[in-house]
């Protein structure tokens, strides 16, 4: 089933998608037409996540539960404590101009001030929060790693819905100091979020949530590691879906609870010997990917490239200890490696493209990423020094209004060109 | 020498340790001036790629220090680190963590002067230098004796903006980034003195260093029109020329290498890594720092104080942290009947021509509202 194209069709009528969009009503009609289709999704964790998604965001807009938006780095572990509602308007964005209304959301963020030049995600945020159409935050969280734009949207659009935002600033360089300054402004922030929705600080709740986290660290390590399997037991594309759960699900009953379902599909695909296709690339898929068209990923399908890792589905972060919540999460951020020196994103790198056996990675550069693109000559040129070669496919994954896709699908069939080549040993 | 960029750099912790700063501008023309392309993307901070080309211009620099203030400045540093090795040199690289928090608050205080401690140390072994208690007085006196100068330049300029050249202005800061600042102070005294009219001051500037300054300071040419505030992240100096040949007048600025850079006050306390991180983090805040509600309210009390009808907000392209702030600012500035003119550049002289006609049509929009 093609979840885009049914919402899609219920939402014919563009001038009033806001209002759909917005809708508790739509969502509960949308969830009532996956659980019909439910037989026909090939992944199970795929349509339990759907539902997830749907149930979360209904409910968001629903304006009976304190709805908190999360910036796609902060540990929402800790809203999941307060028993909040989070919200990642970064995934909400993903989601309009998946279903074809990312051009319209973009220009009302141009028209509002944000220019071209910033990240899609966050032009497609503004435009559609100035139109009313995402839900109401009672407070907004923004952690200050490895995106310089999150926080500053999030201190705007606090400022457009009176909501209070709470901002985690991480210092670049871990060390015990650093620990301890993140884990105090956890533990502050984690009281004034409960102020700030009427909630009451619980430490149990919290704990619970951090066990929920660690059993989805757990499932997708598992997950992962029976993805190294050759030929792939999951499509790449599929997997980058679970970004939900990366960015707004850990610390969530439902996130545990999916993972595992995944890990023990993949398993039962395996042991099934009910896995495997053509393979002839297998790639390492670095960033996101374009969420205005499927052209893109459907043409590396097409020509037998498969994506055998993302660095999106990475698990970087030692266990939770829950007896430690604030210092154990101060940690977790802290570990990420793609916020350190960049040799760090090339030493995880390296390690993945072995253990993935790829035989190309390809970075997907977002124009407005200031974080992964700023960095990617460094990383091309250490990678293909280690053996590999690299791609850096300029692109957007949100605004396709400037973007042809015949480009990007042209340097993808010279990579592919280059790939074959070094298969049939013409290339050293 | 020892480079640095962005201005919550305290620079007193280089004159403390006998080493010779110079701030980079990106100033990026000469030989190196494309080799930024082989470390950083085409579509990268036009700053930070001119400041590479600029600090790989210069033999005599044999390190940087930079804020991770932005990952421009982060991904800089990493270009600096694999330029020094690929020239086989021996190259000092420091990032220097900058909380985020704005208001000075202790937790981040104690944050930024434990990354100042660490900074000193490294800067101490590499380069062999000891901290000196007595030396960082010195250094810190210094430091504030040349800020309060550059302050009063810029209440000079407040007064008579049509005396002043803008960009000049910016030069006089720029020279003060490079320079010691015991050694700048009797420059930076003449001009503010031959500004203020002093003959003795006047003769002391003839044939100095501060000729040359002082001269571009004086604005020639059109008497002007509008006050105006120039905000947002470094203009190039054309720009601001510009402005200024089409009648407009600049009476004060927010930019990082312009009042910003004059701004820290630093009190002598008993632990100098506490004393100079509450002077930096406490000064007014960069649109980097999460400040918004009291940048607008600064920003809008400095246009009061010069007088400002209009502002012109400058982003440079990948600059994040202007252009998020630019779409609340224009809305504040809105409120307060000012209207904002917003200028999208890459750090260059690109561009001009169509910002002509911009800047014309926004001048005529401030003289038809006042009534001209």
């Amino acid at each position: 089933m093609d979840l885009n194209r049914t919402i899609q069709n219920l939402l014919k009528d563009r001038g009033r998608w806001g209002k759909v969009l917005s809708s508790p009503v739509s969502y509960r009609i949308v969830e009532g037409a996956l659980a019909l289709a439910k037989k026909s999704f090939p992944w199970q964790a795929i349509y339990q996540m759907s539902r997830f998604a749907l149930h979360q965001t209904g409910r968001a807009y629903t304006g009976k539960v304190p709805v908190v938006w999360s910036s796609a780095f902060f540990p929402v572990e800790i809203a999941w404590g307060l028993q909040l509602c989070p919200f990642s308007p970064e995934v909400a964005a993903a989601f309009i101009t998946g279903m074809g209304f990312g051009p319209e959301a973009l220009s009302m963020g141009e028209e509002a001030g944000y220019s071209r030049d910033l990240c899609s995600f966050h032009r497609c945020i503004a435009g559609a929060a100035r139109a009313g159409h995402l839900p109401r935050p009672a407070a907004l969280l923004a952690s200050t790693h490895l995106c310089d734009g999150a926080p500053l949207l999030f201190q705007n659009m606090a400022e457009i819905y009176g909501a209070p935002c709470f901002t985690l600033d991480v210092p670049y360089t871990a060390s015990r100091e650093a620990e301890v300054y993140v884990a105090e402004q956890l533990e502050r922030l984690w009281h004034d979020l409960a102020e700030a929705t009427g909630r009451r600080p619980n430490r149990a709740s919290l704990e619970e949530a951090l066990r929920h986290s660690n059993g989805f660290r757990k499932n997708m390590i598992r997950a992962n590691e029976l993805r190294c399997r050759v030929p792939s037991p999951i499509s790449g594309n599929d997997m980058l879906a679970f970004i939900y759960l990366f960015f707004i699900g850990q610390g969530s009953r439902e996130a545990a609870e999916i993972s595992a379902c995944l890990a023990e599909e993949i398993e039962e695909k395996i042991v099934g010997g009910r896995w495997g296709g053509a393979e002839k690339y297998r790639l390492l898929w670095l960033h996101l990917k374009p969420y205005y068209s499927n052209e893109v990923m459907s043409f590396i399908e097409q020509a037998g490239g498969v994506l055998a890792y993302e660095e999106f589905n990475h698990i970087y972060w030692p266990p939770l200890d829950p007896g430690e919540p604030f210092l154990s999460l101060a940690r977790k951020v802290l570990a990420h490696f793609d916020y350190k020196p960049v040799e760090e994103r090339i030493r995880v790198i390296r390690e993945l493209a072995e253990k993935y056996r790829v035989d190309g990675i390809v970075h997907f550069s977002h124009h407005g990423c200031r974080q992964s693109t700023g960095g990617s000559l460094f990383l091309k040129e250490a990678l293909q020094e280690a053996g590999w070669p690299v791609l850096l496919l300029d692109g957007d994954c949100l605004d396709g209004r400037n973007e042809a896709a015949g480009g990007m699908l042209t340097r993808l069939q010279a990579f592919f060109e280059i790939l074959e080549e070094r298969k049939e040993g013409c290339l050293i | 020498m020892l480079g640095w960029v962005c201005t919550y750099t305290p620079e007193e912790i280089f004159a403390t340790l006998g080493l010779e700063s110079y701030r980079l501008y990106g100033d990026d023309r000469g030989e190196y001036a494309k080799a930024d392309l082989e470390y950083l993307p085409v579509n990268f901070c036009p700053l930070g790629r001119a400041c590479l080309n600029e600090g790989m211009a210069n033999p005599s620099l044999t390190g940087v220090v930079l804020a991770a203030s932005c990952h421009a400045l982060v991904h800089l540093a990493s270009a600096f680190r694999y330029s020094g090795e690929r020239r086989g040199k021996e190259f000092f690289v420091h990032l220097l963590d900058l909380p985020r928090t704005p208001d000075g608050n202790d937790a981040a205080v104690r944050a930024f002067a434990s990354s100042l401690r660490a900074m000193a140390g490294r800067l101490s072994s590499f380069y062999g230098a000891a901290w000196d208690d007595g030396a960082f007085s010195e250094a810190l006196r210094a430091h504030q004796r040349v800020r309060r100068l550059l302050r009063e330049l810029y209440r000079l300029r407040r007064e008579r903006p049509e005396d002043f050249r803008a960009a000049g202005l910016l030069e006089v800061v720029r020279a003060a980034g490079r320079a010691k600042k015991d050694e700048f102070h009797p420059i930076l005294d003449g001009i503010v003195k031959a500004l203020k009219g002093n003959k003795n001051g006047e003769s002391r500037v003839d044939g100095s260093p501060a000729a040359a300054l002082l001269a571009g300071l004086r604005r020639r040419g059109s008497p002007g029109g509008p006050r105006l505030l120039v905000a947002g992240s470094p203009l190039p100096f054309a720009y601001l020329d510009l402005i200024e040949e089409l009648g407009g007048n600049i009476a004060g600025d927010d930019l990082c290498q312009g009042y910003r850079y004059c701004l820290p006050e630093v009190k002598e306390g008993p632990d100098p890594f506490i004393s100079l991180a509450g002077g930096y983090l406490e000064r007014v805040p960069c649109p980097r720092m999460l400040a918004g509600k009291e940048r607008f309210s600064y920003l809008l009390s400095l246009a009061r104080e010069t007088g400002a009808r209009g502002v012109i907000y400058h982003a440079l392209k990948f600059c994040d942290a202007s252009l998020y702030e630019y779409p609340l600012l224009r809305e504040r500035f809105a409120e307060a009947g000012i209207p904002v003119l917003y200028l999208e550049t890459e750090y260059r002289d690109v561009g001009l021509e169509q910002a002509r006609t911009r800047i014309q049509a926004y001048l005529e929009l401030l003289g038809e509202q006042a009534g001209d």
